[in-house]
């Protein structure tokens, strides 16, 4: 069908229904199997596999966008969906029970941690971005430190200019005390992950405090300073939830390659000691 | 505010950071390896890193020489020429401060996964090159019986021996889980076809098959299964073997119990599937036995009447248990010993009281038609008052000899006692008797107890076991046979003797024969009376040699009727019949047959002993009496086994020595009603007590030998080392 | 040594004459003889030499961008819907000017210079690691980085059975001294014709930055050319529309010679543009061209013949933009012929204004009435007229399902321009960067497009070409470098032929064109010689018009948050917008 013109909803639908479709089968196969004493384990053990290989071709197909294979998004949605169904091939295959073995049970932990950072990593990628696009300019990661060094020329420049124009320390004093860590550290990680705006009140507030203490003249370079604070902490936000959106990867990947390497071996010892 | 920033102040009230002109913004490129380390200031130098991460850094620009001055080439787009301008040597004064790329976010990426790879890999070879590698790759612990296998995989798994590293490289190819289950099989033989369903031979299975199919039809599987054998198809019995480890799943922890077996695991076979117990389950249709009780006893007879009246009322029974126990095992319920059991009473009839005749005529002399045999049918003396016809032991040690045999068959059916004159050929084959009778009886006063046995084991055609030639002999003594015939035949001799040299009798006249001593005044006991407790004895007449039955389980009886019972396997199969009708018929002395029933599968044969359960015998159903005698209510053993209300002819027929081969349903009824499953389902039901196949049911049917050591003999070496 | 093998000479204009751009078999060397004998083509001859610099002297134009073309009777020389970059003018023999359309689009064309699926599978391991790597040494080496198009054999197709074609189709012949193809070669159109041989001919073919030249300096030609246009394709252009399809021949001359040619605003608009950015939305709507206003007097219909309008709407005291209309979209159609059939005398219901530049064709009312509304079948007139509705505030924008905030951003950003625009729904974008590397990958390790823009409700319009419709980057490249594909227009760079002066993105509005250091495989930069400054190249979107894939941004995004969108199609925009 044309991916273009299906909504993502019944695009959802079809994925679910076929997920439904091939996870009954799955099943019932392995039923059939058991239920005719043939030796189930070893054919969901090799479907498994085949799965999990089919999933990691998706990192291949990446490397290789000038060949006509498909689109990413159909491979995404496959990945998704194939991915969830492999959940149940590891469930069939393996049970919900702890494995006794210690080559199984570090096989059983990579699959779980692979699978687990997969769902996070879809769950983020479906519900960081939408917040990170009204709250603030969008940034490109790799641009966020020279920016937030900017920012913090910026902000100096406009302390030196308070200190030059009003012969007063007030904002330079503020600013030694106050700013300087926050504008030239990466601050409040979790805070931009989970929520918004609570970091930097403590901070707003203290500026509000320090405003008796500016006439005019400061108090207009002050507000551009508190502008600025917003500006920083935006470029916090970004670059947490940005950072995350690629941090799961570095979990989901590598640890993807150690398990097709186990699984091989598992699989092999299986075949060859049964 | 320009028109670029419209957007951005919808969404937010900050000044915007960004600036999308090309000459404010030049492409990021990602894909790079390596990163300015000046990015993060935003002072990227044109060169930027090389391949391997180094930075390239110079100047900003290359002066350029016209006529004798230099030039600043900076290019526009890093600020034009600078202010201060080359140096005079011609070189940039503004030299780029170097850096230290990065690697971008990609390449850490990449590395992490070389990294994975590699740990991966490591832990791997560690694993497997170590010699404790197997206990990590073992799936799990051992059950408790295995547990002594240990770490010695190559016990269970084909050729695996050493650190698993070798493994891989071992036998191309897989080791089949069959040959893994020949491995099981060491430590548990399972007859001939171990590995075949239910460990039975096709050529049995088979049958039993059929019949269950006859029984309830091919039966409709369950459309779960139906669906499920769309997809995959079962073996069908007999074709393929199944290997142990289908059913019985190792490596599940110490306390896993390997026996356990699922219905849906049976049901793959059996498709007529059922709920429970309760439901479904087929009713017991034969109960209780294939065979007839090897004792027959009718238990109604015995509570209705016997137990009644006033002799036995001392020794009738109180409780089933006074006949019954349980075997060893406490599986089935066993009959208490004769003496017990039935002694009380039966002790006495066996031994000849309210016997037809108390004892059994072994060698008789017939009587012979005197008037005609003479002259050239002369038999020589013959007792005149033998008036007792040819009889089966007499008949059978006989036709021993085949010179006999002739005659024998000549005369059957004719009255020795009244023989036609003119038929030559019979009075020849009389007179020939008459003179085999009479060399049998001088042999057996010469030779003794060896000639009884020579005729025995010629008429039987096989050796006999010395067990079974002192049975068949019984003691008998040359006193027991001379006190019978010496008197009668009183020159047997030198009759003999002559006939045997001579061919013929030569007439000589009659010897009238001595007088027998006069009676004392005392009269003797009765000669069978005198043999109470058995033995041999010449009832009446002088020429009757008896033999008076010693108690339950006779040697002499018991060993003919076992030499007889199967009589189309010996030589004279009509005549050994014979001596069986003799020794069987209802009231014969002894009265076997009134208890021990004959069976006729798989050969005839005599059951002398009560039914007692083969401990190495595994049959389809299991059940334990013993575990359920606790649970019984005031109706006891009737709870299960009740009374059968009528009596019927299938009593009877279980009575008769003739007793049919295999009590079916139909016509058959027992002492006992049939137990009705329902009996059962009452505890064996869903969520109370277990109810599934295996309570009740075994697999692997048949005889298996347990394994015992075989340890060889070998001779002591000599006390001092020499011989 | 490092530095000669960087030092090379900075590529000028003229470097590569427009005839080495044709494959050998094709190409004709063109002699200074061959130059005299076109100069005294009388076309030529007319013109004032002295009118041209030294520098580029109408002999050099002549030289440099011409080029000698043979063609066989039958052959194509420019196919109707193709792009074209340059004119001809018929030398011997004859053109022949095929007027009614043929069944083949462009749309159906294979790129000529597409890559095999090995030679696609090769950029795994063949594109360079560093960036912007060259290799300028051997220019005509096959490593040469970048794509140049090549005019390839299958394009000069040999027209099946020529008569067939003509027997039933209307056709014009040239005669030698004719000039054709000018009309694509400078509105930044397709060709509106198909034009074969007539018999064995010879052609001059000039593209189009000397045909601007020559049009400059000399005013004659100048209105030669407009003669043309009037003479060779506003009937066409009239007959593609729906409501003239129906007339015979006489009507059609007697409505084309009472049509109007108007133009708005700037032909080179993007030079005003940068400062009306400045101004706010009511000043710039105030500061376009009006073409026709709401409230007057339906006097006649305009045909947008290139460029862009404004359709907008008097809301309380500003104007509010209800949609935009391209090339072939006629404005005040509705209104002249509900008057006409409803006995009405209804004013124009929106306003018409040129967005940068318009070029419009105006047919009277008189004339519709007298000529074309009585046999205009029933099945073309509009549905009776009610009054719109949309007068006050509603979030969609009337005629579209697109919100008036996105389409007031779309038509004052001047988006509407693009063919090709990269759209990024930012709520579903992940910020993975697939679609850059995927870009990188299929252009020699370099991205072509930032993945930053101006986002208006979460929808971003990234810094990547659009392939404008109006493609105002090409006006000022000196060596037509950056040029249309013929088949299907889209804007590319030649690579060899560029010599980083920047024009072009300078020209670009959306400024969606980088100009990117060219640099040797070891990533160190190529230094003029003379000069010593880096040699640069303007680099921007192909829209992977040389892989076998199509955009590979597009197919690389796995959560279906980047799009190339036709902006001319609002309803593919409004679908793609609410699809999520």
């Amino acid at each position: 069908m044309d991916e273009q013109t299906m909504t993502l909803e019944n695009r959802r639908y079809l994925g679910w229904t076929l997920f439904a479709v091939a996870a009954l089968f799955a099943w019932l196969l392995d039923y059939a199997l058991r239920v005719h004493l043939r030796r189930a384990g070893l054919v969901t053990g090799l479907m498994l596999f085949a799965v999990v290989i089919l999933l990691t071709l998706f990192n291949a197909r990446k490397k290789l966008p000038f060949l006509p294979l498909l689109r990413a998004s159909t491979w995404m949605q496959v990945h998704i969906y194939v991915g969830l169904l492999s959940c149940v091939l590891f469930l069939l295959h393996a049970g919900l029970k702890v494995p006794r073995g210690g080559l199984e049970t570090g096989l059983a932990v990579l699959f779980y941690l692979v699978s687990a950072s997969g769902v996070v990593g879809l769950a983020i990628s479906r519900w960081l971005p939408s917040r990170m696009t009204i709250l603030g300019e969008n940034v490109i990661f790799e641009r966020i430190p020279a920016l937030r060094t900017a920012v913090r020329c910026d902000v100096e420049d406009m302390v030196v200019e308070s200190v030059a124009k009003t012969q007063s320390s007030t904002i330079a004093d503020f600013y030694e005390l106050k700013l300087r860590n926050y504008f030239s550290r990466r601050c409040s990680f979790w805070h931009h992950i989970v929520g918004y705006g609570q970091p930097i009140l403590q901070l707003l507030s203290e500026a509000q405090a320090v405003d008796r203490y500016l006439n005019a003249e400061e108090r207009g370079i002050m507000t551009r300073i508190v502008e600025q604070i917003h500006v920083k902490n935006n470029l916090d936000f970004q670059q947490a939830r940005q950072g995350l959106l690629k941090a799961w990867l570095f979990i989901h990947i590598p640890l993807t390659y150690s398990m097709i390497l186990v699984a091989v071996v598992h699989g092999y010892l299986a075949w060859k000691l049964s | 505010m320009g028109i670029w920033h419209g957007s951005y102040h919808e969404a937010t009230a900050m000044s915007r950071l960004q600036e999308f002109g090309f000459e404010k913004s030049v492409y990021e490129r990602p894909n790079q390896k390596w990163v300015c380390g000046h990015a993060r200031d935003g002072k990227c130098c044109l060169a930027g890193p090389d391949a391997h991460g180094n930075c390239t850094a110079t100047t900003e620009c290359r002066p350029l020489r016209k006529g004798d001055h230099w030039h600043c080439t900076r290019p526009a787009f890093l600020g034009g020429p600078c202010a201060e301008g080359p140096l005079p040597d011609g070189a940039c004064c503004r030299a780029i401060p170097k850096c230290t790329p990065i690697r971008s976010l990609r390449s850490w990426r990449g590395l992490t996964v070389v990294l994975a790879v590699a740990v991966t890999l490591a832990l791997l070879f560690l694993t497997f090159g170590s010699i404790h590698g197997n206990r990590v790759i073992s799936p799990g612990e051992l059950s408790f019986s295995h547990s002594s296998v240990g770490r010695d995989c190559s016990q269970c798994h084909g050729p695996l021996e050493g650190r698993p590293a070798g493994w891989l490289t071992a036998s191309a190819g897989s080791v089949a889980a069959h040959d893994n289950s020949q491995l099981c099989l060491n430590c548990h033989p399972l007859g001939e076809a171990p590995l075949q369903p239910h460990s039975l031979t096709a050529a049995r299975l088979s049958p039993l098959t059929e019949a269950i199919l006859k029984r309830d039809g091919a039966g409709t599987p369950p459309p779960s299964l139906e669906l499920a054998s769309f997809i995959a198809s079962p073996g069908r019995s007999g074709e393929n073997n199944i290997a142990c480890a289908t059913c019985h799943k190792e490596h599940r922890g110490n306390e896993a119990d390997l026996k356990k077996l699922t219905n849906r695991q049976c049901q793959s076979c059996h498709v007529t599937q059922f709920a429970s117990l309760e439901h479904g389950h087929p009713q017991f249709s034969d109960y209780a036995f294939h065979r007839p009780t090897r004792i027959l006893f009718d238990h109604q007879s015995h509570y209705q009447t016997h137990f009644k009246d006033a002799a036995a009322k001392n020794f009738a029974p109180d409780s089933c248990l006074n006949c019954h126990q349980t075997d060893l095992r406490g599986g089935t319920m066993t009959v208490k010993s004769f003496e017990t059991v039935c002694a009380s009473c039966h002790d006495a009839q066996i031994k000849g009281k309210a016997a037809v005749a108390p004892g059994i005529a072994f060698i008789v002399i017939p009587q012979m038609d005197d008037r005609v045999l003479n002259g050239q049918y002369a038999i020589g003396s013959w007792p005149a008052d033998a008036d007792q016809p040819l009889k089966p032991f007499l008949r059978l040690l006989l036709s021993a000899d085949p010179a006999m045999r002739p005659a024998l068959n000549q005369l059957e059916g004719t009255d020795l006692s009244n023989l036609p004159k003119t038929n030559t050929a019979k009075l020849k084959a009389a007179q020939s008797l008459a003179w085999g009778i009479k060399s049998f009886l001088f042999d057996l006063e010469t030779l003794g107890q060896d000639e009884l046995l020579k005729r025995i084991t010629l008429s039987a055609g096989r050796t006999l076991t010395d067990h079974e030639k002192e049975g068949l002999v019984a003691f008998i003594s040359s006193d027991a046979v001379r006190a019978t015939f010496t008197n009668t035949f009183t020159n047997l001799q030198n009759e003999v003797l002559d006939y045997r040299n001579h061919g013929k009798y030569a007439a000589t006249l009659m010897v009238p024969s001595p007088d027998v001593a006069k009676p004392g005044p005392v009269k003797p006991a009765a000669p069978d009376a005198w043999v109470n407790q058995g033995g041999w004895y010449s009832p009446d007449g002088l020429f009757n040699l008896s033999y008076h039955p010693r108690g339950h389980a006779d040697r002499f009886l018991s060993s003919w009727m076992n030499l007889t019972v199967d009589a189309d396997h010996t030589q004279d199969p009509g005549r050994a019949r014979a001596v069986f009708k003799e020794l069987s018929a209802p009231g014969a002395a002894g009265l076997c047959s009134k208890c021990h029933s004959i069976e006729e599968t798989p050969v005839r044969q005599v059951n002398w002993m009560a039914f007692h359960p083969d401990p190495i015998e595994h049959g389809f159903n299991r059940f334990s009496h013993s575990a359920h005698l606790s649970l019984l209510d005031t109706s006891g053993c009737q709870t299960c086994h009740p009374m059968n209300g009528t009596v019927n002819p299938g009593n009877a027929a279980m009575a008769s020595a003739s007793a049919t081969t295999s009590h079916d349903a139909s016509s058959f009824h027992g002492s006992f009603m049939m137990i009705d499953k329902r009996t059962c389902a009452t505890c064996h039901r869903p969520n109370q007590v277990r109810d599934d196949c295996l309570v009740c049911h075994n697999y692997h049917i048949g005889r298996f030998e347990p394994l015992v050591a075989n340890s060889k003999m070998v001779p002591l070496p000599p006390p001092n080392g020499k011989m | 040594m490092a530095d000669d093998t960087q030092d090379i000479n900075r590529p000028q204009r003229w470097d590569i004459p427009f005839q080495s751009e044709l494959p050998e078999d094709l190409a004709i060397p063109m002699s200074e003889q061959d130059v005299e004998r076109m100069l005294q083509i009388p076309l030529f001859r007319k013109m004032d030499a002295s009118r041209f610099p030294k520098n580029t002297s109408l002999h050099d134009i002549l030289l440099n961008d011409s080029r000698m073309r043979r063609f066989k009777a039958g052959d194509v020389i420019v196919r109707q819907g193709d792009y074209g970059n340059s004119a001809f003018i018929v030398l011997s023999g004859s053109a022949r000017v095929i007027l009614d359309k043929l069944g083949e689009t462009s749309k159906e064309r294979q790129e000529t210079d597409r890559k095999s699926f090995f030679s696609a599978l090769a950029q795994r391991w063949r594109n360079p690691r560093m960036p912007e790597v060259r290799n300028l040494r051997d220019r005509t080496s096959k490593h040469s980085y970048g794509e140049t198009e090549f005019i390839s054999r299958s394009e000069a197709v040999f027209v099946q059975d020529i008569n067939v074609i003509v027997k039933d189709k209307k056709t014009v012949d040239l005669p030698a001294g004719e000039l054709f193809g000018e009309i694509a070669a400078l509105s930044r159109t397709a060709r509106t014709t198909t034009v074969i041989a007539g018999a064995d001919s010879e052609m001059l073919e000039i593209r189009w930055q000397g045909l601007r030249e020559i049009r400059l300096r000399s005013p004659e030609f100048k209105e030669y050319i407009d003669k043309l246009y009037r003479d060779h394709s506003l009937k066409n252009h009239l007959r593609e529309t729906a409501m003239f399809r129906h007339l015979d021949d006489p009507t059609l001359e007697i409505v084309a010679a009472a049509t109007e040619f108007l133009t708005f605003g700037n032909f080179e608009w993007y030079a005003s543009y940068s400062k009306i950015r400045e101004a706010t939305a009511s000043e710039r709507i105030q500061k376009e061209p009006v073409v026709a206003q709401e409230g007057h007097y339906p006097n006649g219909v305009y045909l947008v013949r290139s460029g862009f309008a404004r359709l907008s709407e008097a809301y309380n005291n500003v104007e509010r933009t209800v949609s935009y209309l391209g090339r072939g979209q006629i404005f005040g159609f509705e209104e002249a012929a509900t008057n006409w059939k409803e006995k009405k005398d209804l004013p124009f219901q929106r306003s018409l204004r040129a967005v940068g530049y318009v070029d419009v064709l105006f047919v009277p009312t008189a004339i519709l009435e007298q000529h074309v509304f009585p046999s205009l079948p029933a099945s073309e007139f509009p549905p009776p007229y009610t009054r719109p509705v949309s007068r006050g505030w509603s979030p969609d924008s009337p005629d579209t399902k697109i919100s008036t905030e996105m389409m007031e951003f779309i038509v004052e950003q001047r988006f509407i321009n693009g063919t090709a625009a990269m759209i990024i729904d930012m709520d579903r974008c992940t910020r993975c960067d697939d679609c850059v590397r995927a870009c990188a990958a299929a252009h020699d390790n370099n991205p072509r497009f930032l993945r930053h823009g101006p986002i208006e409700e979460g929808f971003m319009i990234a810094n990547a070409c659009m392939h404008c419709q109006d493609p105002v980057c090409m006006i000022g490249c000196p060596t037509g470098a950056i040029h249309r594909k013929s088949a299907h227009g889209h804007v590319v760079i030649n690579d060899l032929t560029c010599i980083g002066c920047a024009t072009c993105a300078n020209s670009c509005p959306y400024s969606n064109i980088q100009m990117v250091t060219a640099r040797n495989a070891d990533g160190q930069p190529f230094y003029d010689k003379a000069t010593n400054q880096p040699i640069q190249k303007a680099a921007k979107c192909d829209l992977c018009s040389t892989q076998i894939t199509g955009p590979a941004c597009a197919n690389a995004c796995p959560h279906d948050a980047l799009v190339r969108m036709d902006m001319r199609s609002v309803d593919r925009l409004a679908q793609w917008m609410n699809k999520r």
